[in-house]
């Protein structure tokens, strides 16, 4: 399943997915694949996203 | 191929390789050449190493059917072998290269690039000078030992031709 809201959440901050990638110390194609869903991301990846963009697990992570 | 052939072979594979490590040790000193991946990444190099395994014992059982049934192969028996090592190399490499796991977090591209085209030329050039000097690549109706560089070469051009598509595709990506 696509997470848009981190897509959203990041272009909100308006941060290229590279920007996003160099920030949590991973690859521009993770990020992608994750914002794709084609990723689980594990917890300390989720984290320092969810760091980098000023979020919570919650809001970013958590399906309603 | 007579022994002496097969211990000259043997001996400057060692060389090679003796030469690889020095070379690397020498590099490394400040232990910044180890190449970094993240977490996807390993995971993807992972799963490249076990469909590169798979691939290397499908062909290999393939090839011992055919000894078994005394098949006759238009190429040497170490040439064949030779070709499963290529092979498995270029289903990892390719693998890995296509789901944006093969270069590291820390490595430039454009270093792999020119490496790549290095060792291209290194296997295309024995294979250049037979051509030129009227050798062939078949010799009493088997491969030559110069087909392994021709091996080496098109296993190099496959994954080169792969690294490019997928860095034309990450750019519009990024763009995007």
């Amino acid at each position: 399943m696509k997470n848009l809201r981190l897509k959203s959440a990041r272009a909100a901050k308006d941060m290229s997915q590279d920007e996003l990638a160099k920030l949590c110390g991973v690859s521009r194609q993770t990020i992608s694949a994750i914002e794709k869903g084609d990723y689980n991301p594990t917890i300390n990846l989720c984290i320092a996203i969810c760091k980098a963009l000023d979020k919570t697990l919650d809001e970013l992570f958590w399906e309603s | 191929m007579n022994i002496s052939k097969s211990f000259g072979m043997g001996f400057g594979i060692m060389v090679g390789l003796l030469l690889c490590v020095l070379i690397f040790k020498y590099v490394n000193t400040n232990h910044k050449v180890k190449t970094e991946y993240d977490e996807r990444q390993q995971a993807i190099r992972g799963k490249g190493y076990t469909i590169a395994f798979y691939a290397a014992i499908i062909m290999e059982a393939v090839l011992l059917v055919l000894s078994i049934g005394n098949v006759p192969l238009f190429i040497e028996p170490y040439m064949a072998h030779a070709a499963v090592i290529f092979l498995s190399c270029t289903v990892l490499c390719c693998y890995t290269v296509w789901n944006g796991a093969y270069w590291g977090l820390n490595n430039n591209h454009k270093r792999y690039y020119i490496i790549l085209a290095a060792a291209f030329i290194l296997n295309a050039f024995p294979v250049i000078m037979t051509a030129v000097n009227g050798g062939g690549l078949i010799e009493n109706g088997k491969t030559s030992p110069v087909c392994i560089s021709l091996f080496a070469a098109l296993m190099l051009i496959v994954i080169g031709i792969v690294m490019l598509v997928r860095d034309i595709l990450d750019r519009k990506a990024e763009k995007e």
